[in-house]
């Protein structure tokens, strides 16, 4: 059995066979012709390609047409045509001209210091490469005919248009600088995905694929395999229940109420969490707008998508998570310089100080959405006061100049050193929520993506439990509510624990909350 | 000749798309477009060769307009 870890973009669970998708691809052989010939079968080549490229624009919309443009507008430099040209004159066929100008020109921009003009340097190869393909007859990949899980080291735009969605059961994708596209297309196409994960060598084996927990299993074993189905059954059980019977209140036997929320990404993601019984957002990951995408989002996108989030929830709270990224999580739009250790280098409230530009459009997104319905704000990665403050003089400052309500701020305590300063944020926000995932990380320290740390990294580690403990106590001292939106949130061994210790909210993704929500209606707490 | 001068104001730089769009849309004149920014000069016809002055926001970014229809260039420009 081999495994990893990666970042999970939708969740859920299932088990196909695996089907791998190579760079390269196959490709026929090659019969070079004249140099004319050769000038000829380029042109027609970058032809066919426009014409791709302009199809794709018309049946696509938003970031996947953005990048569509972009191909055939590079596709149309005269740099990189004469390039090709010049290499073909010399002798070579045109497929060797266009990989080798392609790798030429992509090296001249990925040697500029500019970190956003590297990351184009990707999208000039990958316009050569794909006329080659055109060229060598590298036909579309041969789907297998049955249900498969998708192994890829990246997934073009291009490629997940072609996917036969309904036999796509999960995606396992290496990453790099597209996985914005691909955890937007994984969403929208409701397949359960991880990214940034390392691709195994292809072979022919059943696949499994948890993108509850982040993790891929390839020819998993038969406990893992059984696990994981029951698993699987339980969701799909509980899911068909939620369906029929009537939602049950929140409320503990002994008549505590704890608000069930949901962790979502997008307005299409909060359709299903109500679907699930959430009670609210306590998290919405609003990076994702951001991510995989050259331009910034304009306030009024921005808008337009929280608008229909907290419509959808049809007066429940939603918890807006301001910008969280950075580094670890890169977007070609937000250029950030390369960082030997990026999950502590410049992200979340760090990275929207430094550029207050980005951070007021979104603010002003926020507050005019807040009109239509129940909008907190949330700031993630904070470790002091000062920056606390400073980030809710910016949101003051935004609000006074729309006129618009005031918004309960709370913070993310996710570092040890909110943790441990807790007394002293209570005092200045509105709420807490814990975000586990990352608090696990700088407390044990142990790389979230580093899936060889096992038993090291112990989500139930007694330092986490009593950071837990006292950040629940300072938020009881000092009169304001706190939850839990990290993973560790939906264990529901756990839940019992967190009530005890005084959590109030629970926000869990969407497949985990019929679970959690029986766990609480049988506590006897 | 002719000189249009421009002021980056996207907080992002010059990006990629815009600039291509750029060049696509000088490319129909005949006159000479040579773009001149603090990290160079480049042909403003040619997205690559743009792209490679990695614009900033607030860079100031020169045209110089040089041919026959430069007028109407220098006006496209102006509207764009």
């Amino acid at each position: 059995m081999i495994s990893g870890r990666g970042i999970s973009v939708f969740g859920g669970i299932a088990v196909a066979d695996a089907f791998f998708l190579s760079e390269e691809g196959e490709s026929a052989e090659y019969l070079k012709g004249s140099v004319k010939e050769e000038h000829d079968r380029f042109g027609s080549a970058r032809r066919e390609f426009c014409k791709q490229m302009e199809e794709l624009m018309k049946g696509t919309e938003g970031e996947a047409a953005s990048v569509a443009e972009l191909q055939l507008l590079l596709s149309c430099d005269a740099d990189w045509t004469e390039a090709v040209e010049g290499l073909i004159n010399e002798g070579r066929s045109a497929p060797e001209a266009l990989i080798l100008a392609g790798k030429r020109l992509s090296c001249e921009l990925a040697a500029l210091e500019d970190e956003y003009m590297q990351a184009r340097a990707e999208d000039i190869y990958q316009v050569s490469r794909h006329i080659c393909d055109i060229l060598t007859g590298v036909k579309k990949p041969r789907f297998p005919s049955g249900n498969f899980i998708l192994f890829a080291p990246e997934l073009s735009p291009a490629l997940a248009i072609e996917l036969p969605k309904e036999r796509v059961m999960g995606m396992v994708i290496g990453g790099g600088s597209a996985s914005g596209h691909t955890a937007i297309i994984a969403r929208s196409y409701g397949i359960p995905t991880i990214i940034n994960t390392v691709v195994p060598k292809p072979c022919k084996e059943i696949a499994a694929i948890d993108s509850e927990r982040g993790i891929w299993y390839l020819c998993p074993d038969k406990d893992t395999l059984s696990q994981l189905m029951k698993r699987a059954e339980q969701i799909k059980r509980e899911q068909l229940f939620q369906g029929e019977g009537e939602l049950l209140p929140c409320v503990t036997k002994n008549g505590k109420r704890i608000r069930l929320y949901a962790n979502i990404g997008s307005h299409k993601e909060a359709q299903l969490a109500l679907e699930r019984g959430c009670e609210g957002v306590g998290l919405l990951r609003s990076e994702l707008l951001y991510l995989g995408r050259t331009e910034l989002p304009a306030e009024e996108e921005l808008f337009e998508e929280y608008k229909a989030t907290v419509k959808a929830l049809k007066g429940r709270e939603l918890i807006v998570r301001t910008l969280d990224i950075g580094g670890d999580k890169p977007s070609p739009c937000i250029p950030v310089k390369a960082e030997e250790n990026p999950a502590l280098g410049m992200r979340g409230i760090r990275l929207c100080l430094e550029r207050e530009d980005i951070f007021l459009t979104q603010l002003r997104a926020v507050y005019r959405a807040s009109e239509y319905g129940r909008i907190s704000l949330m700031l993630p990665m904070i470790c002091s006061v000062w920056e606390l403050e400073r980030a809710k003089e910016l949101c003051e400052g935004v609000r006074a100049e729309l006129g618009a309500e005031r918004l309960a701020i709370g913070v993310m305590i996710e570092t040890p050193s909110a943790a441990v300063i807790a007394d002293e944020l209570a005092r200045h926000a509105d709420f807490f929520s814990v975000g586990t995932n990352d608090l696990i990380q700088y407390t044990l320290a142990c790389d979230r993506q580093n899936g060889s740390l096992g038993r090291y990294c112990d989500p139930k580690h007694p330092a986490i439990i009593k950071l837990l403990w006292y950040i629940a106590g300072c938020a009881k001292g000092a009169g304001i509510w706190c939850g839990i939106c990290g993973e560790l949130a939906s264990y529901e061994e756990l839940t019992d624990e967190f009530i005890k210790m005084g959590y109030t909210e629970l926000s869990v993704s969407p497949t985990a909350i019929p679970k959690i929500r029986k766990r609480i209606c049988r506590s006897e707490l | 000749m002719r000189e249009f001068k421009y002021i980056i104001n996207d907080p992002n730089g010059l990006h990629a798309r815009p600039c291509g769009q750029l060049a696509k849309g000088l490319s129909r004149f005949s006159s000479d477009i040579t773009a001149v920014a603090p990290k160079g000069r480049a042909d403003a016809k040619r997205l690559l060769a743009m792209m490679k002055l990695s614009l900033k926001y607030g860079e100031e970014l020169t045209f110089i307009i040089e041919g026959k229809d430069e007028d109407e260039a220098y006006k496209w420009l102006e509207n764009y």
